[in-house]
């Protein structure tokens, strides 16, 4: 069963907590924040990086279809709305699914059912071998590198920094879009903000206030949160350190 | 629940709303989920007699509270709502009905869910012929603008009282006054 977590964004207390007790039914789904308008849903989005949200439409400020528009492909959306009149606007911008309010619990299963296998099949469909060719550009230079050179993608804004022997460079593209085609072997989500190559990890150690801190063959450190230094502990077969 | 016509059916998002807003309410307070059904029902129950049976201003302002009530539920602390002089005496009589749809309709109008704030004053004050009733709309950021047609909702007034309506517009408010006379 994979975990999935969410972001309910909705402007009504009252719904948002009505979805957070249909939600707790379902134990693969953890709802990491809520917002209550599209402004507070965007940073959080942006910070978090959910699997998916599930979006109202009508809520003050914009909407929750301008909201979608801006936020392209980065994250599945579930809208969920009192009203059945913006579907055809809310599958022209790609979204997973769209329940209308009061949820039916078993249309909200289904919904989820489909989030999963939409995850598990983007996860199958990654995996991009060591030996595929990136054209990267280093200041006026354009270089063809296989990705295992690749040993950091860091979060900066709407882009990519990625770390190789030849220096620094950017992708323009989320983080969520270049884990979603890395090999999971390979690559490890260090954090919200960087992803990692594991065979560069050269020594970790236990940090103060947050998980772990791993020092990666060009002398970077990197900050592993608590969460991911727990499955990364998992995934190494650490037992203690 | 405004009317495009006189006697046309009920607004079907307001009843679907409340309906959807007073369900949630249940797993909270299931005390307040009951008093609102019955704020609902009562509401349903004055509406189907739309038109048909002469009732008191203040009979109107009764429905008008619990209406406001119902919109407080969703709305929370994006409405803050000040009541004056709702008690008024049953002196002057109206077809069932009459003011309620002019409340719902400027709520609609002026699109109470598109904003972050919302105040809503309404005043009620009595003359030697007749009734005063005013409604004053604050939103923030910004009021959507423009006049509201009541032909329809003033429509049921007529041969029944004299009343002349006057709307003021603001960036940010809204200010509706309806004078109501004996003929």
């Amino acid at each position: 069963m994979t975990s999935m977590k969410v972001i309910i964004v909705d402007d009504e207390r009252l719904a948002r907590n009505e979805l957070k007790r249909l939600l707790s039914k379902h134990s693969n789904i953890e709802i990491i924040d809520e917002a209550k308008n599209a402004d507070e849903a965007a940073i959080k989005i942006k910070e978090q990086q959910p699997d998916a949200i599930f979006l109202d439409i009508h809520m003050p400020g914009s909407t929750g279809l301008e909201l979608a528009e801006s936020l392209g492909d980065d994250v599945n959306i579930i809208f969920c709305t009192a009203y059945d009149q913006f579907a055809v606007d809310a599958f022209s911008l790609n979204a997973m699914d769209y329940l209308v309010k009061p949820v039916n619990p078993e249309r909200l299963s289904d919904a989820i059912a489909k989030l999963e296998a939409r995850l598990e099949q983007s996860k199958q469909q990654t995996g991009l071998p060591d030996d595929h060719k990136l054209m990267v550009k280093y200041g006026e230079t354009m270089r063809i590198i296989p990705l295992s050179d690749i040993i950091r993608f860091e979060s900066i804004g709407n882009h990519a920094a990625i770390y190789t022997p030849h220096g620094k460079a950017f992708l323009h593209s989320s983080l969520n879009k270049i884990e979603a085609k890395l090999d999971a072997s390979h690559y490890f989500r260090a954090s919200r903000s960087d992803i990692i190559r594991l065979d560069a990890i050269e020594s970790m150690e236990q940090a103060i206030s947050y998980g772990l801190e791993a020092k990666l063959s060009n002398g970077q450190t990197v900050e592993i949160s608590r969460r991911q230094a727990t499955k990364l502990k998992q995934l190494l077969e650490f037992t203690q350190l | 629940m405004f009317n495009k016509q006189p006697d046309s059916a009920l607004n079907p998002h307001f009843i679907f709303n409340s309906m959807n807003a007073i369900r949630y309410t249940i797993f909270e307070d299931q005390d307040k989920a009951s008093e609102l059904l019955s704020e609902l029902a009562h509401l349903l129950r004055y509406k189907l007699s739309d038109g048909k049976i002469a009732t008191s201003v203040q009979n109107e302002l009764n429905h008008i509270t619990q209406y406001l009530s119902l919109e407080q539920l969703r709305l929370e602390e994006r409405i803050t709502v000040k009541l004056e002089g709702m008690h008024l005496g049953e002196q002057l009589k109206l077809p069932c009905s009459a003011l309620l749809p002019i409340v719902e309709k400027i709520l609609h109008e002026k699109d109470a869910y598109s904003v972050f704030e919302n105040t809503l004053n309404i005043t009620c004050s009595t003359s030697d012929s007749g009734v005063l009733f005013s409604l004053y709309l604050e939103q923030a950021p910004k009021l959507k603008q423009g006049d509201i047609d009541f032909n329809d909702e003033l429509s049921p007034l007529d041969g029944a009282v004299k009343y002349t309506l006057k709307q003021e517009l603001t960036t940010n408010s809204y200010k509706m006054e309806l004078e109501l006379n004996k003929l």
